[in-house]
């Protein structure tokens, strides 16, 4: 492993140490396209090792928050702390914090010219610069972890859905981030291969990975999650733990919107 | 030539000394001339060995394979009694004895025919000719012998002669003229094959196809034309692949973020895809030089086509890397990857394999157009058919052109939609557990 990344780990565990500071914090933030208003002021801390699930329904923002993370969409207003550094600053180097947050997507999006090893290898190669044998060395280990040691050199398009994400979350944690997006990681998979892809997250989540999780998965939410988090119309309704939430929500809304997925 | 009279008085008178000199000059020069004669008394002399011109282009000159005739002549001195005559044709060349002339030409001006009655014999490449009776009048005796064919591979001809007088005695003649004879090409002389061949001339006889399938006129264009095709070949050569970074360069600049570069090429590609190739072919072709710019013709049409197919091709590029799905960028940045990053490493690889096809299409149109530099002189295809079409008369050769677009243009056609049904389908499978998804993929798209 080189030196970059062993001081990275250090630095991860001396600020955890310091205890309470969020790894992110979003603060009032608003996001419009065009004249469509979408998010209408978030505020949520997220702090390292925890797991937190989004929910809501469809339209309610909680993809374009999750992107507004990594600034895949840039933010109307309002500020994103992460790691203490305010990364909707223009002068933040969006390409340096992008490779401590992992980002895995509804649709995967594996590099279809390269195989599963390729797709995991190029971004330690060309970010992280990493040699070729170390990051092959790294591409299989993450591979293996998510149980697809066996397939490093099929293509996207020789393997399932289920096993396609599987091959993103092995892209992504090889870049070793300190905290995992998933945007609604499981939603366009067919039912049965749902369950492999859940299994990975919530292995992720047991081995203390920060993790931002949208998703329409309650099993998932009641079973993994730390906090849930319960979005609608643009603003967080109701944030709190998995029992709290499924068991006694506060808001009306937040129980009708349980009621209509039950 | 021997017509002076040996005698001839001194007719300088002066000093004794003077006239002395003046004798002695003129003896010795008489003596010259009454020795020279006297030392060839019995000699014949070649006057001439040719043969006739037989090239449809040049009219001087002679080709091998191709009929001629040889006109032998020497000639033969009073009573010098020759009575055979043996005539060596060079190996290789072929001649008939059907149609042998032999004639003694007399009188002062040559112009009198005398006919011979002779015998010919043959054997090998040797012609003798028997006299029945010994020629003794003065005059040449001129030969012509026809249904000559010289080799195909030309070269100087040297006849040899070699005569007999009614003593017994033998003697060559020397100083024959050689035959300069060209050598013609395979397809030549398979076009000569063709055009005597009955099938051929019952094709021919037919309007339309002597006009543009004439087998023999197929034959003799082909090497023509093949030249041609060579530089047509090596303009597409050189200029296609330098389009490919011009265009992808202005494909990155259209899409580029800046306003300046986007209105650059913006406004290149929309000039170069909105005239005609023609125009810019002539306006480079004569407007650089009245400019002052001379550039040789070559690399001038190379560079035309070159920035021709360029600005088709940022099209092609660019509809190639719009085509490629958003999410593929957001990955690579996702993962911490620059634009030039992403685009290098993730898109274009991708919109490479997706717009060969189109690119191969280019490539057809691009081998096409070479056709219209012919306007401006470049010696490429058409203009080696058109050299040919004018001399001949006949559309043939054009024929022949086409084949050789079309002998590029449909492998690579078909080429084309096979690599567009394996861009739309999916890689060749290495692994053999994968297929039923391949299936799966396939009966979706249907």
């Amino acid at each position: 492993m080189s030196d970059a990344v062993v001081n990275e780990a250090e630095k991860n565990d001396a600020a955890a140490a310091t205890g309470d500071e969020p790894i992110l914090r979003i603060v009032d933030l608003h996001k419009s396209f065009g004249q469509t208003v979408v998010l209408r002021g978030i505020d949520i801390d997220i702090h390292r090792g925890e797991v937190v699930v989004v929910l809501g329904p469809s339209g309610s923002g909680k993809s374009t928050m999750l992107r507004c993370l990594n600034r895949l969409e840039e933010p109307t207003s309002g500020k994103i702390f992460f790691e203490s550094q305010d990364i909707t600053d223009p002068k933040t180097d969006v390409n340096d914090v992008r490779k401590r947050m992992g980002m895995v997507f509804q649709q995967f999006n594996l590099f279809p010219h390269l195989d599963a090893l390729h797709n995991v290898m190029l971004a330690q190669r060309k970010v992280l610069g990493r040699s070729a044998e170390e990051a092959e060395r790294v591409a299989r280990e993450q591979l293996a972890r998510v149980g697809l040691a066996e397939r490093a050199d099929y293509f996207p398009d020789e393997l399932s859905g289920g096993q396609q994400q599987r091959v993103a979350i092995a892209r992504a944690l090889a870049m070793e981030p300190h905290v995992m997006l998933f945007d609604e990681a499981t939603s366009a998979l067919d039912p049965e291969l749902v369950r492999g892809v859940l299994d990975v997250m919530r292995e992720l989540a047991e081995q203390g990975m920060t993790m931002v999780v949208v998703t329409h998965e309650m099993g998932f939410a009641r079973d993994v999650a730390d906090r849930v988090i319960f979005m609608e119309g643009g603003y967080v309704v109701e944030d709190g733990a998995p029992e709290q939430l499924f068991e006694h929500p506060k808001s009306p809304r937040t129980a009708e919107f349980l009621g209509s997925i039950n | 030539m021997n017509n002076l009279s040996p005698c001839a008085p001194a007719r300088h008178r002066g000093s004794a000394s003077r006239a002395l000199l003046a004798f002695m000059v003129v003896l010795v020069a008489l003596l010259g001339i009454v020795a020279m004669p006297a030392a060839r008394a019995d000699a014949m002399e070649a006057v001439k060995c040719t043969g006739r011109p037989n090239s449809e282009d040049d009219p001087t000159v002679i080709m091998g394979a191709t009929e001629s005739r040889i006109t032998f002549e020497a000639s033969i001195a009073e009573g010098e009694g020759v009575s055979s005559l043996t005539l060596h044709i060079p190996d290789g060349t072929s001649f008939g004895t059907d149609d042998l002339a032999v004639t003694l030409l007399t009188g002062d001006d040559l112009m009198t025919r005398n006919e011979l009655d002779y015998t010919e014999k043959v054997d090998g490449q040797d012609l003798t000719l028997e006299f029945a009776e010994p020629i003794t009048q003065e005059g040449h005796l001129n030969i012509l012998v026809y249904d000559v064919f010289f080799p195909a591979d030309g070269g100087e001809m040297q006849l040899e002669a070699t005569y007999g007088l009614t003593d017994g005695t033998e003697a060559s003649i020397e100083g024959i003229p050689s035959i300069p004879v060209e050598g013609i090409s395979f397809t030549e002389s398979l076009s000569q094959w063709l055009e005597d061949q009955s099938w051929v001339q019952a094709w021919n006889s037919n309007r339309f196809l002597h006009l543009f399938f004439d087998p023999a006129l197929l034959v003799t264009s082909f090497p023509v034309v093949l030249t041609g095709f060579f530089m047509s070949i090596s303009i597409v050569a050189v200029a296609f692949p330098l389009a490919i970074p011009m265009g992808l360069l202005l494909a990155l600049m259209r899409i580029s973020k800046l306003r300046l570069l986007r209105g650059i090429a913006t406004t290149y590609v929309n000039i170069v895809r909105g005239t005609p190739l023609f125009l810019q072919i002539y306006v480079a072709f004569f407007g650089l030089p009245l400019a002052g710019i001379q550039i040789p013709n070559f690399v001038l049409g190379v560079t035309v086509m070159c920035m021709n197919s360029g600005a088709y091709m940022c099209e092609i590029f660019r509809a190639g890397i719009l085509s490629i799905s958003k999410g593929q960028t957001e990955a690579a940045r996702s993962l911490g990857m620059n634009g030039a990053q992403t685009m290098f490493y993730v898109i274009l690889p991708q919109m490479f394999r997706i717009v060969i096809p189109n690119l191969t299409s280019e490539f057809i149109v691009l081998y096409k157009d070479t056709s219209l530099l012919a306007a401006v002189g470049i010696m490429e295809l058409v203009m080696y058919a058109r050299t040919i079409v004018a001399s001949t008369g006949s559309i043939t050769p054009y024929i022949v052109a086409a084949l050789f677009y079309l002998v590029i243009t449909l492998p690579l056609s078909k080429i084309t939609r096979h690599l567009e049904d394996r861009v739309r389908g999916h890689r060749t499978r290495k692994h053999a557990d994968a297929p039923e998804l391949a299936a799966e993929k396939g009966a979706s798209h249907e």
